[in-house]
């Protein structure tokens, strides 16, 4: 089983590094799959955790170079987001190496397809994702059953977006319901 | 929710490496993975007529060129024949054609922002070389944007009605050329300047480089003009003292100081100039190098030509007694009750053009600036110069008021100096104004020696190197490369020790005159301007361009435009084609009714913030404020401010912030979708 890699992108500067990248055919490992956002500040923790938990055996996120934020400050405060996260991942038992920050320039083709082959190399070391992949599922599918009555009652006022089938995407603002109600 | 999927070959370029026709094949198997499975649930081909609380790609197809004409009309028609409530296109780069197909979805009734793109060129068939493995990608990547667009939201763009007046701060040759340009274009501008007279640094100057015509010709029927202008209105000795709002809506709040003589009824005869008491005040104009009076017109040019009281210096404010100055006004012009007034108004556009400060060089000890009377800066050396200057032009030695018979010129005061007293960058225009100096000297007195010490000689620019060949090559001036170690006062002259670096020796001799090239930094006020404007600044505090070489003249906060020294370094042509283009970029924002804003903002839920304030910290912008919800502390979003970076969605504990069109349950839906 190839691993499988999620990389945040940031639209001004690593987005357009991946373009690059494809536009002068430098090829990189095509487990590498990218998700586009429109700042590297837009990675909250719990969509790196979300990608373990579901499974991705390496995360990376990539921003502009510190001072070239489209955003002026944004990357900062990535950097200081995913160092803390990084902790995180140690004490929760999980190699420091399935997540990296990487500043990526739009001009930068070659460093986006190095990064992604070198991090790949990298997380393939480490191998499959075992620790975490799959195993809070239950835990939060059993959640999701739990709420699904709540889910259900709000179904008419989201009618077109949450869907029974979606119920666990949903969790989040499920939960967030309940605890507004219950205060 | 009806999904359709379109998948472009882009000739070969997609298709040479990703199965497309599989590729549309297989993104209608069913996309509802179960919740009680990591693997995702395929249900072999849904069937059109699923019911509408599940989402199902309804119809996919592949085509040659979908950007072509008929690739849009196929998804149009697609939109309108099958009822899609969600598009998903498998093709190039969203950078590239995202609008493209946006605008086709509008076309057919469909919000823009219910359209997504699959990016499966730039990031898969042209990276990968293996057909299967590019088209499972590329599968999992039209997964992942069938995911976020079945959760995404109706996105509408907000609307700002435009101001139609702009406010230009600053009265030196970029704010008059930035306000006049303006103005000429058929729109209201005010025109803010600190001091009592517009005109700023160049009215200071002499003559200009490489032509060497004078500053005050070509500069004062500019000011006459900006103040006869009937859409400009002037504010001189005035401050700006807040700003609020977003572009096409400012509120800028303006304090007019009091100027103690009624502009209306003055005449600017001068008499009550004559009758002021208060003669040894350091006129501010000449460098200090003249006295005025504490009721002054800064100089004999000044727009407008109306005094102003010097509160700090004048008798009567001191002690209560004197008034005579309102004795020998005959117009009765003179009112020592006037207070400051404050002016709010509102404008679309804000230009900044806060200019520039020589450095105080309180830290340069060895020159001996502060010590000895015939050290001097260049910008003191061009109103000894000056025709209307303290000397009326001739060239006299402060200390003695002799003719210097030896003049030296000291380069880089500050100016590329990396140590904590002196600036890292380039002045940019000192190199040319000390030989404008040195050719203005030698044409007055050709048998008085100037030395200039430089560390290198920059002349980029229209005949700026010509100029300076001709400072060396016709009149004889003398360039040594090498720094100044020490300028020692000796006998009524000063000794010079130096190094030269092309002689490689020690370099020992006595000089009359020293006129030092300080560095330039921005005006003292520039860093609080730059906070009001929410206007970034660099680490020099020069006020930062929105990009470098694209978009020069605008700061990254919409509707601020910058030009001149505010900006950056830069010499008179530069600064007023900055100015210019300045306007030019206000002007197509004024000529504009209404703004269409990016509708990708940040949005608070208020049931669930909780007001800890988290997001107002992160955002660049000033778009976060507690004011203005529906509920004390709550916070709120002026999407006319918020520029989309999702910083605050991020740093919300609560969950109660999110960013439109990339909300956390779209992220994690294509998280998930990318997973599994």
């Amino acid at each position: 089983m190839p691993v499988n890699i999620v990389a945040f992108c940031c639209n001004w500067c690593s987005y357009a590094g991946a373009d690059l990248a494809g536009t002068s055919r430098l090829a990189y490992p095509s487990q590498v799959k990218i998700i586009r956002v429109p700042c590297s500040c837009r990675v909250d923790e719990a969509f790196v955790l979300r990608a373990f938990i579901r499974g991705a055996d390496g995360v990376i996120v990539c921003g502009c170079h510190l001072g070239d934020c489209h955003y002026m400050t944004g990357n900062h405060h990535t950097k200081q987001r995913m160092e803390a996260l990084f902790g995180l991942l140690e004490f929760m038992g999980m190699e420091r190496e399935r997540l990296r920050l990487e500043w990526i320039s739009a001009s930068e083709g070659a460093k986006f397809a190095d990064t992604m082959a070198g991090f790949t190399a990298q997380v393939e070391k480490l191998g499959k994702n075992e620790r975490y992949a799959g195993k809070c599922f239950e835990a939060a599918d059993a959640e999701t059953t739990n709420t699904e009555a709540t889910d259900t009652e709000t179904a008419d006022v989201e009618a077109m977006d949450v869907e029974a089938t979606d119920a666990e995407t949903a969790d989040t603002e499920t939960t967030n319901t309940k605890a507004a109600e219950d205060i | 929710m009806r999904i359709g999927v379109f998948v472009c070959h882009c000739g070969n370029n997609i298709k040479a490496t990703v199965d497309v026709a599989l590729l549309a094949e297989r993104v209608r198997e069913g996309f509802l993975w179960g919740a009680s499975s990591v693997s995702p649930s395929v249900s072999p081909s849904v069937s059109p007529s699923a019911s509408p609380s599940v989402t199902s790609v309804v119809f996919s197809a592949d085509y040659m060129y979908l950007c072509a004409e008929g690739g849009q009309k196929m998804i149009t028609d697609a939109i309108t024949e099958h009822g899609l409530e969600g598009v998903v296109v498998c093709a190039c780069s969203p950078r590239m054609h995202e609008a493209t197909f946006r605008k086709a979805a509008q076309r057919a009734g469909l919000n823009p922002y219910k359209l997504e793109i699959a990016n499966i060129r730039e990031q898969c068939s042209w990276v990968h070389a293996d057909k299967k493995a590019a088209t499972d990608k590329a599968l999992s990547l039209a997964k992942a944007a069938i995911a976020k667009v079945k959760l995404a939201k109706p996105l509408f763009p907000g609307e700002n009605t435009v101001e139609k007046r702009a406010l230009v701060i600053g009265g030196g040759i970029a704010g008059i050329q930035a306000a006049l340009d303006i103005a000429e274009a058929g729109f209201a501008v005010d025109l803010v300047e600190k001091t009592p007279s517009i005109g700023g640094k160049m009215a200071q100057l002499d003559k200009t480089f490489p032509t060497l015509d004078c500053s005050a010709c070509i500069l004062t029927p500019k000011m006459v003009e900006a103040a006869s202008h009937e859409n400009i209105t002037l504010h001189t000795y005035s401050e700006v003292e807040k700003v609020e709002g977003f572009v096409g809506s400012f509120t800028a709040v303006i304090r007019k100081k009091a100027r103690g003589v009624n502009i209306k009824k003055c005449t600017g005869c001068g008499d009550c100039l004559a009758a002021c008491p208060m003669k040894k005040i350091p006129n501010e104009f000449e460098s200090g190098m003249a006295n005025r009076t504490a009721i002054y017109i800064p100089f004999a040019q000044a727009v407008p030509n109306v005094p102003v009281i010097d509160r700090n210096h004048c008798a009567y404010f001191k002690n209560g007694k004197c008034k005579r100055c309102e004795g020998a006004c005959q117009p009765k012009a003179i009112d020592f009750s006037q207070e400051d007034e404050l002016i709010a108004e509102r404008y679309g556009v804000i230009v900044a053009a806060t200019g520039y400060e020589p450095i105080a060089l309180d830290a340069f000890g060895e020159y001996g600036y502060h010590d000895n009377k015939d050290v001097i800066t260049s910008l003191e050396f061009e109103r000894l110069t000056n025709a209307s200057g303290p000397t009326g032009g001739k060239l006299l030695r402060p200390s003695d008021g002799r003719v210097p018979k030896r003049v030296t010129f000291i380069q880089c005061v500050g100016s590329r100096d990396a140590t904590a007293r002196g600036k890292p960058y380039c002045s940019k225009v000192c190199c040319m104004y000390t030989a404008k100096h040195a050719i203005l000297i030698k044409e007055k007195h050709p048998e008085t020696d100037v030395e200039v010490f430089y560390i290198d000689v920059r002349t980029p620019g229209k005949s700026f190197e010509e100029f300076y060949r001709r400072a060396v090559e016709a009149y004889g001036v003398r360039y040594i490369k090498g720094q100044v170690g020490k300028v020692i006062g000796e006998n009524g002259s000063l000794r010079i020790q130096a190094m030269d670096m092309l002689e490689n020796g020690r370099y020992d001799s006595v000089t009359d005159l020293v006129v030092l090239a300080a560095a330039v930094e921005p005006s003292a006020d520039t860093k609080k301007i730059a906070r009001m404007l929410a206007a970034p600044a660099d680490v020099n505090g020069f006020l930062s361009e929105a990009h470098p070489k694209l978009r020069p003249v605008e700061s990254a906060t919409a509707g601020v435009f910058l030009c001149g020294m505010a900006n950056g370094p830069k010499d008179i042509p530069e600064t007023v084609a900055q100015a210019s283009a300045a306007a030019c970029k206000a002007i197509g924002i004024l000529m504009k009714d209404k703004l269409v804003t990016n509708p990708c903002t940040a949005k608070a839920d208020e049931d669930l913030c909780n007001g800890c304030g988290l997001c107002v910290g992160v955002c660049p912008y000033g778009a976060i404020s507690s004011e203005g919800g529906a509920f004390p502390r709550v916070v709120c979003v002026n999407s006319a401010l918020c520029q989309g970076c999702g910083g605050c969605a991020a740093a919300c504990p609560s969950g109660a912030m999110d960013l439109q069109g990339f909300s956390h349950r779209q992220i994690t839906a294509e998280v998930d979708a990318l997973c599994l």
